[in-house]
């Protein structure tokens, strides 16, 4: 299964890599990101300690998330069964939790790398004259690395459901978007559960409250991590579902 | 090598195949034959452990195709209908991955993949996107695909379909070459008779989901055909006519639709199945003194029977099962 999976992610690395929208994507992400880090350095109008975490938890941030992940994902799944090569993938010796992985691996190195030049940004700031709280600040990296994870296995799981990426794509944004806004719940309902689940498991709730004060929750970790291998596990009966019907 | 039992698998209350049965030898090769929406890929992907099958079993060198999916898929070479290819990788990129997913070991990757690309012209073209290939080198790459892994079986799924008549003769020679080589078991269909009769010598024909023959062409021949021959004599209408049925095991006398020469008689004569009357036939011509100028048996061309076979898959079947009632009376 591994050998497998890591199999797949190269193969899908490699169509990352000399795909023209791969590179689109990337210049999109890295202006539009530079554009709300600008527009957050304005906003702080100086006391930077106070809303460095702010970045990882405004509206910018999430727009970027809720659209990049299902832009990556979109294709990975849904273009087998288009273009019907799942058949030749499925009647080589591998297992359908394989290949999941693997394209999973992938898309999440792919939104890793993504980030990876960002905290440039932070450094350029700070040469500038602003001062940060660097545990807030990894804290956010982790928060994003753990979203965007999540949101890939999203993406792979409504990829595995269609063979249009452009319908995998809106779907994944509606399954981003409950998830978001879990804690609106609380706002429209009193009964007691409506509460903790708007506390504990709303995305914006997890990032805005909890790791941008610098606490680092395990409990909010095992819960990402769980959903995220709960969607790859959705997205493999999925696709099984697909060749059983 | 190749073992199916009742194989069937339905769609809600539609039967896509049912009840197929055959079995094909080591080092054998067949055509599957049968017209489009036959059951032929649905056959082909039960084999290969892409469908599952409603019921019915399935194995491939002894291994169950259901239970034992990895085993059988690791001793298959497929080749899908359409060539199915990540077309934004390069031909080389493809094969790679292709092998390490196959689990041709390292050591040998290399050699193999040179190999196939080699045995199917490719080596040129080794560096091309898939995405730019022509549809006759896009099957090539799919056939190379299918032959990566050096595999036991070898299951073309119409690999001809779509191409010009030179690209169906290449493919044709790139089948023939391994054919010759005789280690590889190939199971490959079509719904062109000339193509399968080119290349393999047994015929399985599968129409409406069922399995409707299965044989040589011969055999085919012989069971499925008339019996049926025509002479021309110099004589008279009644006393030809009169000889004629008074040969056991012909079963009917006609005037043939051919005009015969002046002075003579021309009749189609059908004979029981697996009789051939012929000799009979001259012996009490010549006990007559008549001059026989030509008797030869008209084969119905397999053409025909392959068309009666899947126009009406039911009704042939019955037919047969009362003619070789006849035949065994």
């Amino acid at each position: 299964m591994i050998r497998n999976t890591v199999l797949i992610a190269k193969k899908e690395l490699l169509s990352y890599f000399v795909s023209p929208v791969t590179y689109v994507v990337a210049g999109l992400f890295f202006l539009t990101n530079a554009l709300f880090f600008y527009l957050f350095i304005k906003e702080a109008r100086g006391d930077f300690e106070a809303i460095t975490g702010y970045f990882f938890s405004w509206l910018g941030f999430w727009f970027l998330a809720l659209f990049i992940p299902p832009i990556i994902t979109m294709r990975l799944v849904a273009d087998e069964l288009r273009l019907g090569t799942i058949e030749m993938l499925m009647t080589a010796p591998s297992s359908d939790l394989g290949v999941i992985t693997g394209k999973f691996f992938a898309a999440q190195l792919y939104s890793f790398l993504l980030w990876a030049p960002t905290p440039i940004l932070f450094m350029i700031a700070q040469w500038s004259g602003a001062t940060f709280d660097w545990g807030i600040i990894w804290a956010g990296y982790l928060g994003a690395i753990l979203v965007y994870s999540l949101f890939c296995a999203i993406g792979i799981f409504t990829s595995a459901l269609s063979d249009s990426p452009l319908l995998s794509m809106l779907l994944a944004l509606v399954f981003e978007l409950a998830l978001l806004f879990l804690m609106f719940l609380r706002s429209y309902s009193s009964a007691p559960y409506a509460e903790v689940i708007s506390e504990r498991y709303s995305l914006w709730h997890i990032m805005s409250e909890t790791l941008l004060r610098g606490i680092v929750n395990t409990s909010h970790i095992v819960f990402l991590v769980s959903l995220t291998a709960l969607f790859l596990f959705l997205a493999t009966r999925a696709l099984e579902f697909r060749r059983w019907k | 090598m190749i073992d199916v039992q009742d194989l069937t698998k339905e769609y809600g209350n539609v039967a896509a195949v049912s009840k197929a049965t055959f079995r094909i030898g080591a080092g054998e090769i067949v055509g599957f034959l049968g017209p489009n929406g036959a059951g032929k890929s649905t056959t082909i992907r039960m084999l290969t452990g892409y469908l599952p099958a409603t019921s019915g079993a399935a194995s491939i060198d002894g291994f169950d195709v259901f239970r034992k999916g990895n085993e059988v898929r690791a001793r298959v070479g497929y080749l899908p209908e359409n060539v199915p290819l990540y077309s934004d990788l390069r031909v080389i990129e493809f094969l790679r991955f292709r092998a390490q997913q196959k689990l041709v070991p390292a050591s040998e990757r290399r050699a193999r993949i040179d190999y196939v690309m080699s045995r199917c012209a490719l080596t040129e073209r080794q560096r091309s996107v898939i995405a730019t290939l022509s549809r006759g080198f896009r099957q090539r790459v799919g056939f190379a695909d299918a032959l990566i892994a050096n595999p036991k079986v070898l299951i073309l799924d119409e690999p001809t379909s779509g191409f010009d008549p030179l690209q169906r003769r290449e493919m044709l020679d790139l089948i023939h070459g391994l054919v010759a080589e005789g280690k590889t078991t190939i199971l490959f269909s079509s719904h062109i008779l000339s193509e399968v009769q080119a290349v393999s010598k047994r015929l399985l024909v599968i129409a409406k989901g069922k399995i409707v023959a299965d044989g040589g062409s011969e055999d085919l021949i012989r069971k499925f055909g008339e019996n049926q021959y025509h002479i021309e004599a110099l004589a008279g209408e009644a006393p030809a006519r009169e000889l004629l049925e008074s040969i056991p095991g012909i079963v009917q006398v006609a005037k043939a639709a051919e005009a015969p020469a002046p002075g003579g008689v021309r009749y189609t004569i059908t004979a029981k199945h697996g009789d051939d009357p012929r000799d009979a036939i001259s012996e009490a011509f010549m006990k007559r003194g008549i001059r026989v100028r030509e008797l030869a048996s008209d084969r119905t061309p397999l053409e025909t029977i392959f068309a009666r076979l899947v126009s009406g898959a039911e009704l042939e079947t019955a037919a047969v099962a009362a003619t070789e009632g006849v035949a065994a009376a």
